[in-house]
């Protein structure tokens, strides 16, 4: 549930990030439709997709429940709780978001590792 | 919603306004009960916990003993002399006590009985519905203890049901900019972009949850809202046959002898069975799988014990059971319900109960469903607040019409009194006499009769002073709760919180949480006035970016 929050937290911020106001939001005088922003933008977008598509593999894969099917019921879950999460720092806290995305990337690496570790 | 304004793509515009006629309307008409089934179906998570809180006698029992069945049994005996079935549900972490059900005729309503998990010795608690309240009604409006009328309350639910998936189905074509507003939440430009907003979150953000617990709630009783199916493929002598359905359903063959239902006539009396090998044989199979209820009845062949796995202990409800003869203790048939079509059936009820989650992903599903209902919430109030800015664009200082003053009314007395209504519930059963006769009705008068005073609140002040009025007294209640249960019970914080009783502690400290909470909104409502409405009533600000649709980061919202 903790890994599949952070990988989705993570997503969720690349996308957002992707997204022409929260862009602006995040990084306050930066023309979100200047060429290097577009660009820029355009690898937040196809991260942020990979990386949800990572989470995901990582529940279906690497089950930390007792069954599959419950470990997919967690990362929806977590899905739909880092997407809450992401919103309200978009809202509140939107100069953050860039580095609470990688620190939750960052920290998702360590999580897996330990997790890894254990078996 | 949005859409009304925009006018650039005509040929498009038929789809979703027709949507968007759709989605206002089924909204506005089921709308209140459809909060008052989220907010209840929301609380049903925490079922057990309610039960226990409003029994403070249950309070420090024991963890249960690996003999409890067998000494429940002996006090069953000893209570209801001649019993011919029962079912007995054992302690898990969340139940303490041992609970025993048993009816005297087939068709009659279950006694019930609470035991010590140790001794097996009868516990009397308080007479209450508890959170079996919050449960009934949710899916079948019940609103008396033993309530009639609950076929017809599943009606109604079920068609409220049904409502709630139309509006998420077209709010998702209403909602043009849903996805290119995902993440977009402007509380600062206040009024109808605010709560545009606020409905447009907490709709899309947590939209899988809500077509599962939709969808999956109007499958549960896929019987009762679609009979056609069953009735074709199972002809019974007089009519459908559905016992024969849902027994392989449940993963038996038709007509297989049953520990649940048997037929009419009068069963022996159950002699005193040996459980012990039996429980144990379960254990053995399931592989420390725990044990969640054994069901005993006595038909033309002799006692029959049925032990049913908990139902926690896998997503798919629907637990495994081992079938027993009662004498000689000899395992006969190992029913476990698989098949493609069963176990969808299965892994949906189960997501719906949400039985296999854990104290963490228990909060999970109750913050999900109250984000649920804070969106049916936001429908509501957005739809009088649009309607209120458009007036007062033609006309400044229009009256209220008595459509709107009816809905704002609503609003503040079935929404707002909703809560207010679930702490005069819990008070009730602190403050009512304990000797009371009929108290669990007497529990649910209050409810009912808070919750139409706050409707008469409403009615006569359909304003934001109403809407302070309800919230400030629901947040004094909450504050209450705690104050009431210390003064009553010795269940209260001084005692659950140096023990780390979170059982016990949870639900105070969450009442004094939503207090706190309730108490912020009111003082909010008191001191903020809302913005004037030139100000905040144009439309959304698509001009923002001209082009913005065809940069590549927002291509989903070109599938909205």
């Amino acid at each position: 549930m903790l890994l599949d929050f952070l990988l989705c937290f993570a997503a969720w911020t690349a996308l957002a990030l992707a997204m022409d106001r929260h862009h602006e939001d995040a990084w306050p005088g930066v023309e979100s439709e200047a060429p290097a922003a577009a660009l820029l933008r355009q690898r937040l977008f196809k991260s942020g997709w990979a990386l949800l598509g990572l989470s995901l593999g990582i529940a279906l894969c690497f089950p930390a429940t007792s069954s599959v099917a419950l470990s997919a019921t967690a990362w929806t879950a977590a899905l739909c709780l880092s997407a809450l999460a992401a919103t309200a720092l978009a809202t509140w806290q939107a100069p953050r978001l860039p580095v609470l995305g990688l620190a939750a990337l960052g920290l998702a690496l360590l999580v897996f590792c330990f997790s890894r570790l254990g078996h | 919603m949005t859409g009304s304004r925009t006018t650039h793509q005509p040929e498009q515009e038929g789809f979703r306004q027709a949507m968007s006629w759709l989605h206002t309307w089924s909204g506005l008409i089921l709308g209140w009960l459809l909060f008052a089934i989220f907010v209840t179906g929301t609380l049903s998570f925490f079922k057990s916990e309610f039960n226990l809180w409003m029994r403070p006698e249950l309070h420090g029992l024991p963890a249960s003993d690996s003999d409890v069945a067998q000494r429940a049994q002996v006090a069953l005996h000893e209570h209801a002399p001649g019993v011919s079935n029962f079912i007995m549900r054992l302690p898990d972490e969340r139940t303490p006590a041992v609970n025993v059900l048993w009816r005297d005729k087939p068709n009659s309503r279950f006694e019930t009985l609470l035991l010590h998990p140790q001794t097996g010795a009868a516990l009397q608690a308080r007479e209450t519905a508890g959170g079996e309240f919050f449960y009934r009604f949710h899916f079948e409006l019940r609103t008396a203890h033993k309530g009639r009328w609950t076929i017809q309350g599943r009606w109604i639910v079920g068609v409220a049901t049904l409502m709630m998936f139309i509006a998420l189905l077209t709010g998702v074509v209403t909602h043009r900019r849903i996805f290119k507003d995902f993440f977009t939440f402007r509380p600062r430009k206040g009024g109808q972009r605010a709560w545009l907003d606020a409905h447009n979150v907490s709709g899309v953000l947590v939209l899988p949850f809500y077509l599962m617990i939709t969808f999956s709630g109007l499958m549960i009783f896929h019987a009762m809202y679609m009979p056609a199916g069953i009735a074709a493929a199972y002809p019974g002598a007089r009519g459908t046959d559905t016992q024969s359905y849902f027994s392989e359903l449940q993963g038996d063959v038709p007509g297989a002898r049953s520990a649940r239902r048997g037929g009419n006539a009068q069963a022996e009396p159950l002699p005193m069975l040996d459980l012990a090998p039996m429980l144990s044989q379960a254990s053995l199979l399931w592989q420390g799988g725990r044990v969640g209820s054994i069901t005993v009845r006595s038909d033309s062949q002799g006692p029959l014990v049925e032990i049913t796995r908990h139902d926690g202990d896998r997503l798919q409800y629907g637990p495994a059971r081992l079938r027993f003869d009662g004498r000689s203790g000899q395992l006969q048939t190992q029913v476990d319900p698989q098949g493609p079509a069963i176990k969808t059936y299965g892994v949906l009820y189960g997501l719906h109960l949400g039985r296999f989650a854990d104290t963490g992903m228990r909060w999970v599903l109750f913050g999900f469903g109250v984000l649920g209902s804070l969106m049916i919430a936001s429908g509501l109030i957005l739809w009088s607040v649009k309607r209120r800015a458009q007036a007062l664009r033609k006309t400044p200082a229009a009256p209220l019409p008595f459509g709107e003053r009816l809905v704002a009314s609503f609003n503040i007395g079935l929404m707002g009194g909703l809560p207010l209504a679930i702490a005069a519930y819990l008070l009730a059963n602190r403050l009512l006499p304990l000797e009371m006769p009929g108290r669990p009705d007497a529990e649910l008068s209050c409810f009912f009769g808070i919750w139409i005073l706050a409707l008469l609140l409403g009615l006569i002040r359909p304003s934001r002073q109403g809407w302070a009025l309800v919230l400030g007294l629901a947040a004094l209640a909450y504050l209450l709760l705690p104050l009431v249960n210390a003064l009553t019970t010795s269940t209260h914080l001084g005692i659950s919180l140096p023990a780390l009783d979170w059982s016990w502690a949870g639900m105070d400290l969450s009442f004094a949480a939503t207090g706190l909470m309730l108490a912020a909104l009111t003082r909010h409502l008191l001191r903020h006035k809302p913005l004037p409405v030139a100000r905040h009533a144009g439309p959304a600000k698509s001009e923002r970016k001209p082009n913005a649709a065809r940069t590549p980061g927002d291509s989903t919202a070109q599938e909205a």
